[in-house]
């Protein structure tokens, strides 16, 4: 029985963006794993710990050396291994389809596959489904709730959907699930578990092991923009029924809202 | 040159956000062929060369199939970037591999080269793509393009009511529980009232139910609001929660935490109602209260109402 978390080191969501003769660079270099990476590390140590417990769970990232990192934390956080995929470095990113070919081809003999339900840097949202299709397992993004059922092979998942709606399924596996924050709490790694994950192996995988040239797809942006700054806020003066009226007024004369 | 425009539909209508697809379409002089996933009888009105409507319910499965055997035909396939846009656009993306860039605000076809704009980093840059791959595969997210429709003299479009193939589902949907259905969907709505941890409580939250109500709009929060329980994960703003692009965001005691701008920044028109006159969320609002939400927002819904 295999478990792997697919996780992504992304900026700092306290960075600022600065655009220097149209290169990109962040105010902060330092990195976090995306954050709904985090619940989906969590949810595969409990997949573990509550139905699977003879399982392996696998932390796999695609990314620079700086990734090392994240799968460090997968590791003291309780995951068994790790592989790192890497690349050489690119001024653009990797299209979502050539990162969940990497991680499908990578993952040679899986049974359950969390991921994030997209990253927070490109909100890109197809990863996990890439993935999927290259297994023929079942793929089920937005996860708020599991329920395993080991000897049936299957899983009852809940996703929501748009205006909250909320959709049941019932999902054979092998299956993928993209993570969503509110489903658990994740832990953090441990003393003894930051010692341990020292002496745990990380496998090192080349992407030009995994995906032929031709269906390697970098994102090269032709430029970046900043957004345009804002005029300074207009401030509503006043007692609070002189403010209320005013704001009434603005909402129904000036921006038409009523 | 042919683009193909999935549209999502509500109460047998097309939703807005189909309608800012077909405007850009009729904008840019491309002819389109309109595909339903759900009834609408407003579909064969706007210009479609071809409408396909699916009147029943499909899996995203299934519906994901039906736009890939679509796919061939077309330089671009449009889509919402909604919940159930981006998953059935990423099935599609999957089975296809083609590519497929989600949640874009701005785009432009010339001959053969698509240009798109999609926020990157939360909205703290924007970053401008040419994609040479066709068909490609794209959402918009909602509010982007904005809905101009012109009159369309011509209405006799072809109606084809395809089946789906239905293929053995792996995941089976055994039941869908609603939303708040007689509000608009929080991505979507023209106006969000949000509101922070300065609330205290859920019950507090029913005072921007009202102002929401009385403006047509819906209600979001901030993720402080949401961990302390006051409002439900479904409704939260931000770099981690939902990206929401209305006509007016009006920010109920909420600081303006980078995580939170992230999320409401492409607002068009931002009202704060903060007690801290150097709350950072006045940096990048158009119009700031320095007030008790407690005392403006019952106040200001009065006044509407
Ligand atoms: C990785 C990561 C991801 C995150 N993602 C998100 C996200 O998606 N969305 C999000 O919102 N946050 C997110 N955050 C959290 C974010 O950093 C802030 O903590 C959060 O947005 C603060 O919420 P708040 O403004 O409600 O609360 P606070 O920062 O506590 O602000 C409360 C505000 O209310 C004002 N106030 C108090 N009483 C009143 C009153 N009676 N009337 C009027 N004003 C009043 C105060 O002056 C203050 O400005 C994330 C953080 C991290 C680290």
């Amino acid at each position: 029985m295999n478990i792997a978390v697919c996780i992504k080191q992304v900026p700092n969501t306290e960075a600022q963006v600065i655009l220097n003769d149209g290169i990109l660079a962040f105010s902060d270099p330092k990195k976090i794993i995306n954050p709904y990476d985090e619940f989906a590390i969590e949810a595969a140590l409990r997949a573990k710990e509550q139905a699977f417990p003879d399982a392996s769970v696998t932390a796999i990232t695609l990314g620079p050396e700086s990734a090392t990192e994240a799968l460090r934390t997968a590791l003291a956080m309780g995951c068994d291994q790790a592989i790192h995929i890497t690349h050489e470095p690119h001024p653009g990113w990797l299209a979502p389809l050539t990162v969940g070919q990497a991680i499908g081809a990578a993952l040679r003999q899986v049974d359950l596959v969390f991921c994030g339900r997209q990253g927070i840097d490109h909100d890109d949202f197809t990863v996990p489904y890439v993935i999927a299709n290259a297994h023929q397992m079942s793929c089920i993004n937005v996860v708020k709730e599991i329920t395993y059922k080991p000897e049936e092979k299957k899983l009852w998942v809940v996703r929501e959907s748009d205006g909250g709606q909320k959709e049941y399924f019932e999902c054979p596996m092998p299956a993928v699930l993209g993570i969503s924050i509110g489903l658990n709490k994740p832990r953090y790694p441990s003393l003894p578990g930051i010692m341990k994950a020292k002496k745990k192996a990380i496998e090192s995988l080349n992407l030009t092991d995994l995906v032929s040239d031709s269906n390697c797809t970098w994102i090269q942006p032709s430029t970046y923009e900043l957004p345009k700054a804002k005029e300074a806020c207009k401030m509503i003066k006043g007692d609070i029924a002189e403010q209320a009226s005013e704001l009434a007024r603005i909402l129904k004369e000036d921006l038409h809202i009523v | 040159m042919k683009i193909l425009v999935i549209a999502e539909t509500k109460e047998s209508k097309l939703k807005s956000t189909a309608l800012e697809m077909i405007s850009f379409c009729q904008q840019a002089k491309i002819p389109f062929d309109l595909l339903t996933l759900g009834p609408a009888e407003d579909a064969h009105t706007l210009g479609a060369e071809t409408c396909i409507g699916v009147h029943q319910i499909l899996s995203a499965r299934d519906s994901a199939s039906l736009v890939a055997q679509h796919l061939p035909a077309y330089t671009l396939i449009l889509g919402t970037a909604s919940l159930a846009g981006k998953d059935l656009f990423a099935r599609v993306s999957a089975q296809s591999m083609r590519h497929l860039y989600q949640d874009v605000t701005q785009l432009a076809l010339q001959g053969e080269t698509l240009t798109i704009t999609k926020p990157i980093y939360a909205g703290k840059a924007f970053a401008k793509i040419e994609v040479n791959t066709v068909p490609a595969l794209v959402t918009v997210r909602p509010n982007a393009l904005g809905v101009h429709l012109t009159e369309q003299e011509n209405t006799s479009t072809q109606t084809n009511k395809s089946e789906a193939t239905t293929t053995t589902d792996r995941e089976v949907l055994t039941k869908v529980e609603q939303g708040q259905s007689e509000r608009p969907d929080l991505t979507e709505s023209r106006v969000v009232i949000s509101g922070g941890r300065s609330l205290k409580n859920s019950e507090n939250f029913n005072i921007l139910w009202q102002l929401a109500d009385c403006l047509g709009g819906t209600v979001g929060a901030s993720r402080a609001a949401v961990d302390a329980g006051y409002a439900t994960h479904a409704m939260q703003v931000g770099q981690t929660g939902k990206t929401v692009s209305p006509k007016v965001y009006v920010a109920c005691g909420i600081s303006g935490a980078i995580q939170h701008l992230a999320g409401m920044k492409t607002s068009k028109h931002i009202i704060a109602i903060n007690t801290d006159p150097d709350a950072p969320i006045f940096k990048i609002a158009d119009y700031g209260i320095v007030s008790d939400l407690f005392e403006l927002v019952p106040k200001l819904t009065e006044k509407l109402s």
